[in-house]
C-alpha cells in the first residue's frame, strides 16, 4: 500500500461519534435513505467499506480522520461517507468493481472522483475527494511499472 | 443564485422547507452561503437538491443525481425524452425560467443529453430538441399554452386541477405522456408533436416516472 494512504483513525468509535456518523450518512442519503450498518463500529481497526453482495455500507473506525498528512487520511466523515455512498450509488448504475489490487485502486479513483460532486459537500470534502482519486491513480501507475506492463 | 455549501453538518430545521422537506423538525442540515454577501441558509440535502434541479440555485464543482420526473424510451428501449413537471407558477417569464431550469440541469449533469427534453408547468410546456451545436441557455424550440388543455384533463382523469401537489401534476403529465404515446388516431396528434417528430420517437414507447436517467 502506498505510503500516501491508510493514515485513518483506527480506534473503535464513541457513542457520540457513531451519531454524528449516522447524521451525516442520513444527511447524504436525504429521501433515498440507505442501511448503514454499525454493529463493527466500536471496534478498533474496523473498517468503513461498502459490501456489493448485501448492497450495505458498514460503519468502521476509519470514518474518522488520523493524523496522516494525505488527502486519504486527513479527509471528513462527511467525506469518506459519500465515498461510500457513491460506491453504492454506482453499484446500483451496474458498475461491478474489480475486487483484486492493483485494478481496485482504478475503481477506487473513479469513487472518489464520483464523490467529490456531491451536492452538500464543502469545497475542502471536493478537493480532498479529488486529491484521493489523484493519490490511488498514482498507485495504480506505479503498480503497473513495477509489474513491468508499462514502458 | 450561487450558493457555496459550508460542508458543517448540524441538527436543525430546513429554513426552505419544499414539499418533499426532510427537516421540518429538527433533523441532520447543512449549512450554505449565499453569494455573494455570504448570507448563511440552513437546508436539507432534499432541499438543496430541489434548488438546484428548480434552477434556483447553483452549485459549482457539483452534480445532481441523474433522474428524471417522467422518462419514454423507444421500441427498442432508447432513451427519446425525459420530462420535468414543475407545478409551480413563477413570478417572472416561464420561458426565462424554462431556460433557466434546462441550463442547471445540463451544467449539474442532472439529465442525459435526451433527443428531446420537455419541461412543463401547469399553464405552459417547453420543449427542446437535441440539437449540434447545442447551448445550454437555448430557447426551446416549441412552447404551448397548457392550462386549459391541462384542467380538462385532469376531469377526466377525476382529479381536482387546482390545487395540486408536486408529485399529483407529475403522475398527471406522466399520463398525459403516455396518451400521447400510445395514441393510435393520428388525427388527434397535436401539430408541434409530428412537426417536432416527437411523436414517431416515443411512438407506443414505455413510460416511467421517477426515473434513473
Amino acid at each position: 500500500m502506498s505510503i500516501f494512504l491508510g493514515r485513518r483513525n483506527h480506534r473503535g468509535l464513541t457513542d457520540r461519534q457513531i451519531e454524528y456518523c449516522v447524521n451525516a450518512w442520513d444527511f447524504l442519503c436525504g429521501k433515498n435513505q440507505r442501511p448503514l450498518i454499525l454493529d463493527e463500529a466500536r471496534i478498533d481497526h474496523s473498517l468503513t467499506r461498502f459490501l456489493e453482495d448485501l448492497n450495505v455500507v458498514y460503519l468502521g473506525a476509519n470514518a474518522y480522520p488520523g493524523d496522516g498528512f494525505s488527502a486519504n487520511s486527513r479527509m471528513s466523515v462527511l467525506a469518506c461517507l459519500a465515498h461510500e455512498l457513491s460506491h453504492a450509488e454506482r453499484f446500483t448504475r451496474g458498475y461491478r468493481r474489480p475486487l483484486e489490487e492493483p485494478d481496485k485502486l482504478i475503481d477506487e479513483a473513479e469513487t472518489s472522483l464520483d464523490a467529490s460532486f456531491h451536492l452538500e459537500l464543502g469545497s475542502k470534502d471536493r478537493e480532498d475527494l479529488r486529491e484521493d482519486a489523484r493519490d490511488r491513480l498514482t498507485d495504480w501507475l506505479a503498480a503497473q511499472s513495477n509489474s513491468g506492463e508499462m514502458s | 443564485m450561487n450558493i457555496e455549501p459550508s460542508g458543517v453538518l448540524i441538527v436543525g430545521v430546513c429554513e426552505i422547507q419544499t414539499e418533499a422537506c426532510t427537516a421540518r423538525t429538527p433533523a441532520p442540515i447543512t449549512a450554505v452561503w449565499a453569494l455573494p454577501a455570504r448570507r448563511q441558509i440552513n437546508v436539507c440535502s432534499t432541499c438543496l437538491d430541489e434548488m438546484v434541479r428548480n434552477g434556483e440555485w447553483q452549485i459549482e464543482g457539483a452534480r445532481l443525481r441523474r433522474r428524471a420526473d417522467v422518462a419514454v424510451f423507444d421500441e427498442s428501449g432508447n432513451l427519446q425524452l425525459v420530462v420535468e413537471a414543475k407545478y409551480i407558477k413563477p413570478d417572472e417569464d416561464t420561458s426565462r425560467r424554462a431556460v433557466q431550469i434546462r441550463r442547471n440541469l445540463l451544467a449539474h449533469s442532472g439529465i442525459p443529453d435526451s433527443p428531446f427534453f420537455l419541461i412543463v408547468f401547469p399553464d405552459h410546456f417547453y420543449l427542446w430538441k437535441k440539437g449540434l451545436p447545442d447551448a445550454y441557455d437555448r430557447q426551446a424550440d416549441y412552447s404551448v399554452g397548457t392550462e386549459i388543455f391541462f384542467k380538462s384533463f385532469a376531469d377526466n382523469w377525476k382529479q381536482s386541477f387546482e390545487p395540486m401537489s408536486g408529485i399529483e401534476f407529475e403522475r398527471l403529465v406522466s399520463e398525459w405522456i403516455k396518451d400521447l404515446s400510445h395514441s393510435s388516431d393520428t388525427s388527434k396528434i397535436p401539430e408541434w408533436a409530428q412537426a417536432s417528430g416527437l411523436y414517431d420517437a416515443i411512438k407506443n414507447g414505455s413510460v416511467v416516472t421517477e426515473a434513473s436517467v
